[in-house]
């Protein structure tokens, strides 16, 4: 099984500490949420495990017989792309490898890209310019794109914020099935904390630059505990699924 | 259409040859290119080796260059307004070859050289200076481009004021460098203006995806791995390189950087393996257009190329608008 440490991460934007000293360790084939008020650090925090922005601290990933992977083994998909490139659904998608795209693309490469296609039923939207598509097609496009390369950790930016509901479950069932079947390790931003609890086996609470709580839903998604973070009043319930529904009741 | 545009190229380029102040037939312009560069006799071989053929090759490396400098600069700077003339590099090579042409600067004895290498110089620092003030600012694309519109003004001013304050016959000099002119082509511009281009398209072809990736959008580019910083200041580099040989021999000539990267953006999409070559090509056809309407247009006399392409570029890209709406 995968495991993806992260030991005394620390980030500083100016003179603003956004992050201090956070450890935690996530296993393969979980999905973890990261939730939090805006502005806390959530994306810095995903940002910083693909070693996309300076940090103090250390990532590393590592399997059980001792391999140890890389920032290339991982995939960041950036908050939902207002992207108006003119670039195929196919040629975005190829962009998921580009790190080893050679003026020729490779049959293996061209087959990576139709078969990633194929198994999220986009393969029709292929020669369709990425710009003319919906926000929810957009994003499973992008979604596409980070799943080519076959990732160990996926590291996902709000993936379901601005799509419908039918897109949000798209796409979040999409995370889900590349988790459980690849045992990749899934970090996800997610606002929703009702679609966040859905979705998650962990959750991690961010405040104030350091963790508060990262547990399972039940045990993170406490009245308590969101009341002293997010100043709201809340009910949580327990739906006919199986997972939590949090109903904000009023500001305090 | 890949078929369509060489065929379109190789028009425009036999047509540019055969054009010229000496009429010349066919068949002697065929006899006078079998004879060859060395130990030619008559006048004709004279004119096509001499005059013709460095004309009509400097049109299209040097259209060439200014057409893949402009796409990389709009690449990198997500603007589409970005071209070597609205980032102040031409106006500081004209204003380093005014300089020259009014101390009279010269290298070798050659008043020509002496102009080409201060062009070449000016350009090029001001493109590191505009790198410099961009990379204090994190390399942010807003800052390039107001560096460079800057940098436009200020030199366009220190051109204008040599320029007032020289005789008549000075400024008349330093006018007709700033409006681009062919007739100033020869082997020396052919082969630096060859070489720039070769080298500098091959170091963008390498880049080609992690480009394309960039024109997607800089966070779609960091999140795949690419690193835009350093991309951004090699291709900076680049860019400016080939921009200060083109501009170095014949002068300033506006808005082929700007106008063939979008017409072939409009005709092949953002994917920099086929829109690179296609700039490079729709940059050449029109710098050829240019030379042809500006020796039909005066009949014995070649009226500068940078005035032309202005004329020609603004239909020639309406007419592209009008054929994709998207």
């Amino acid at each position: 099984m995968l495991k993806l440490n992260i030991e005394n991460i620390r980030v500083k934007y100016a003179e603003r500490v956004v992050l201090n000293g956070i450890s935690a360790q996530f296993r393969g084939g979980e999905m973890t949420s990261v939730i939090g008020k805006n502005g806390i650090g959530k994306t810095t925090l995903i940002k910083a495990i693909a070693k996309l922005i300076k940090h103090s601290g250390t990532v590393s990933l590592t399997d059980d017989k001792g391999s140890v992977y890389s920032a290339s083994d991982m995939a960041y998909l950036p908050q939902m792309s207002t992207s108006d490139s003119k670039l195929t659904v196919f040629e975005m998608v190829l962009l998921g490898l580009v790190k080893h795209l050679r003026w020729r693309v490779s049959e293996e490469q061209i087959e990576q890209a139709a078969g990633v296609l194929k198994q999220l039923n986009l393969l029709h939207l292929s020669k369709q310019p990425f710009h003319q598509l919906s926000g929810g097609q957009k994003q499973l496009v992008s979604m596409a794109r980070s799943l080519v390369s076959g990732p160990k950790v996926l590291l996902l930016d709000e993936p379901a914020s601005a799509l419908d509901i039918r897109h949000q479950l798209m796409v979040m069932d999409l995370a889900r099935k590349y988790t459980k079947q690849t045992g990749a390790v899934t970090i996800f931003v997610e606002h929703d904390l009702t679609l966040a609890a859905r979705y998650s086996d962990r959750m991690l609470l961010l405040d104030d630059a350091e963790i508060t709580a990262f547990d399972t839903p039940e045990q993170v998604l406490r009245p308590d505990v969101l009341e002293k973070v997010y100043r709201v009043k809340v009910k949580v319930e327990k739906t006919s699924l199986g997972s939590l529904n949090v109903i904000p009741i009023e500001p305090l | 259409m890949v078929a369509g545009s060489l065929a379109a190229f190789a028009i425009m380029l036999i047509l540019d040859f055969s054009i010229g102040s000496s009429k010349m037939s066919w068949s002697s312009l065929f006899h006078a290119l079998l004879e060859g560069p060395i130990g030619r006799q008559n006048m004709d071989a004279i004119v096509v080796w001499d005059i013709r053929l460095p004309m009509t090759l400097t049109s299209v490396f040097v259209g060439g260059s200014l057409a893949a400098a402009g796409l990389q600069l709009q690449t990198i700077t997500n603007n589409p307004l970005a071209s070597p003339y609205t980032f102040g590099i031409t106006s500081s090579a004209s204003f380093g070859a005014a300089i020259s042409i009014t101390t009279g600067f010269s290298i070798a004895g050659q008043l020509w050289l002496g102009t080409s290498v201060l062009a070449f110089l000016f350009a090029f620092l001001v493109s590191i200076g505009i790198y410099y003030i961009g990379k204090m600012r994190g390399m942010s694309t807003t800052t390039i481009v107001l560096t460079g519109i800057m940098m436009n003004f200020f030199f366009t001013a220190l051109q204008q004021l040599l320029q007032y304050r020289a005789s008549a016959e000075v400024a008349q000099i330093i006018s007709s460098w700033t409006f681009g002119n062919l007739a100033r082509a020869s082997w020396t511009s052919v082969f630096v203006s060859a070489a720039l281009m070769a080298c500098c398209s091959a170091a963008f072809m390498m880049w080609s995806w992690r480009l394309t990736a960039l024109s997607a959008g800089e966070e779609n580019a960091e999140s795949l791995g690419v690193n835009v910083k350093k991309l951004r200041v090699s291709v900076f580099f680049i860019s400016s390189m080939l921009i200060a040989g083109s501009v170095a021999f014949i002068g300033t000539v506006g808005f082929v950087g700007l106008i063939a990267p979008h017409g072939a953006r409009l005709l092949s999409g953002d994917d920099q393996r086929y829109l690179l070559p296609l700039s490079v090509l729709l940059g050449a056809m029109l710098m050829l257009l240019s030379s042809i309407v500006s020796k039909l247009l005066t009949v014995g006399a070649v009226l500068p190329v940078g005035i032309v392409t202005s004329l020609i570029g603004v239909p020639f890209l309406f007419l592209l608008m009008m054929r994709k709406k998207d």
